[in-house]
């Protein structure tokens, strides 16, 4: 295990999707889990190739795994998370809905718990008041209920449809 | 061009899944139209413990529930943990829950799941709030449908099958008017299953208290019926059986039945005794298997004003506490709210005579487990 203070120091390379390279720091990386799983194992020499990422997301990703590598205090004293990081977060996330999805992607891809789960809200804040027919739109989802079918289901509780 | 974007790759199933876990119950329960799999998904228990574990982490899976002044109606207050000034707003209400019948809060919730009876045809029915599904629970047996019944009950879950039981209490004594009603025989009931199964005398008198649920088991301040001993009773919903558990010494010095409430506090067993002039105690059984009750709060309502004493201690007073996600305390009695936050020894009253719609209330989880087959 390497000191803080020589992670801090220590570089390394990711490549996007689209061929560019981006120098980031050990402590940034790391909020990647699969990165971090990568540099425990030693195979970070040279650079990491990032097969689902483009260049305009790692730019984004790596700008929230700064940040919060950079907080020193991301938890209060009563465990929640401090309001500065708070409203930086909401800020970063208000992007348009295809750089958002992107993002959710490459969150997953890339294993980075907190910014999955910042995206995900987001996406949820969006959906949240869409009719069911905008739900299949936004989704890529083929109906594949009958109409009786799909008729019975919304008959058992009206109050959802108002 | 962004439809374009979402299409060229679709996201992961279990990412679909964290996202609509965020969501309200309202939107999951729409969405169940979006497509066969998505149904499967939103009705599947992983879906609902992934729901339940998201919500509990943001804080907002707590509403209050109470009935219409006419008892006909189920309300929903959504309430501010964070600001005891801000009252309680109607967020929801079930018209009707009993059918055109005047219902009554029969059993403390469990789990997002509400026990109401109605009075005038001796039934009970479950509800779940949330998901505003209804279902009507079978009469009682014939021997027990022949005593007093003072509907009072108890919901709970078995701690090894995870079934949502009920306990109902009958007493032979009949209804008087001057005594306050115990009881001493009981059936169980299994939701989803046929009928109630009498479980037959218990060796307890229980009081007309609401129970709590912890540790798998529903527990009653009672009387022992070989020592005439005031104690508490803890009936294990798993093995169907009742046991006597410590008790605290608050209890030794009691004549009658005071006025004590058994609650649940973060899993905790505690007593909240209101009494005579001082206020409220609150003590919480720290170790359950070691029976260490320690006093924990001592609340002085003298404080700030005469509590409604002659209300609080005749016997139609309905006391209810409850205890709020972060552990504030709050109990009514007759047209007054209070809420006590231990953190800072801060006490509130609230006067809820123009609004008594949550006059008998109690806490409820947001939940999405199903009474009826989706």
């Amino acid at each position: 295990m390497m000191s803080l203070a020589a992670q801090k120091e220590k570089k390394i390379v990711l490549r996007s999707s689209d061929g560019e390279e981006f120098e980031v720091e050990v402590a940034t990386a790391r909020q990647s889990k699969m990165i971090s799983n990568m540099i425990n194992d030693g195979c970070v020499e040279g650079s990491i190739p990032l097969f689902n990422v483009d260049a305009r997301t790692l730019a984004k990703v790596i700008e929230y795994c700064r940040r919060h590598a950079g907080a020193t205090r991301i938890l209060d004293e009563y465990d929640n998370p401090n309001e500065e990081i708070k409203s930086w977060d909401a800020t970063y996330i208000d992007v348009h809905q295809t750089i958002l999805y992107d993002i959710l992607q490459a969150a997953d891809y890339l294993e980075i718990k907190d910014l999955l789960d910042l995206a995900c809200e987001q996406v949820a804040n969006i959906i949240r008041g869409k009719h069911v027919e905008e739900i299949r739109n936004t989704f890529n989802i083929k109906n594949d209920f009958t109409v009786e079918e799909e008729k019975e289901i919304r008959k058992q509780h009206p109050w959802l449809f108002e | 061009m962004e439809t374009i974007t979402m299409k060229r790759k679709s996201l992961p199933e279990d990412v679909v899944m964290l996202i609509l876990a965020q969501l309200p119950v309202k939107s999951i329960m729409r969405f169940r139209c979006v497509s066969k799999q998505w149904h499967s998904l939103l009705c599947s228990s992983y879906f609902r413990d992934l729901h339940r574990s998201i919500q509990d982490a943001k804080g907002n899976r707590h509403f209050l529930i109470s009935l219409s002044h006419d008892r006909l109606d189920l309300c929903l207050h959504a309430i501010s943990e964070d600001n005891d000034d801000k009252r309680p707003t109607l967020v929801g209400r079930i018209t009707n829950v009993a059918g055109g019948h005047k219902a009554r809060l029969a059993a403390p919730p469990c789990e997002g799941l509400v026990c109401l009876s109605v009075d005038e045809q001796q039934s009970v029915i479950v509800c779940n709030p949330t998901t505003r599904e209804v279902v009507c629970i079978p009469d009682a047996t014939p021997h027990h449908s022949k005593l007093f019944d003072g509907s009072l009950l108890g919901l709970g879950v078995d701690s090894v099958t995870k079934e949502h039981k009920l306990v109902r209490l009958f007493t032979r004594e009949g209804p008087d008017s001057l005594a306050l009603p115990t009881f001493e025989e009981c059936e169980v009931y299994t939701l989803g299953s046929a009928g109630w199964r009498p479980l037959g005398e218990i060796p307890y008198l229980l009081s007309w208290r609401s129970p709590a649920l912890v540790n798998g088991a529903l527990h009653w301040i009672a009387c022992a019926i070989n020592s005439g001993w005031l104690c508490i009773a803890a009936f294990d919903l798993h093995e169907e059986r009742f046991r006597p558990i410590s008790h605290p010494s608050c209890f030794k010095n009691s004549l009658g039945w005071p006025i004590m409430e058994l609650l649940e506090m973060g899993g905790r067993l505690c007593v909240m005794h209101h009494w005579r002039v001082t206020g409220v105690e609150i003590w919480v059984l720290e170790g359950y298997e070691e029976g260490t009750w320690v006093k924990k709060h001592s609340i002085n309502i003298h404080s700030i004003e005469r509590y409604h004493l002659n209300e609080l201690f005749t016997h139609d007073t309905h006391l209810s506490t409850i205890i709020t996600a972060n552990a504030r305390f709050c109990w009514l009695s007759t047209y007054l709210l209070y809420t006590y936050d231990p953190t800072t020894g801060t006490l509130r009253r609230f006067d809820v005579q123009s609004a008594n719609d949550y006059k008998y209330c109690n806490l409820c989880t947001m939940s999405l487990i199903p009474l009826v087959d989706n």
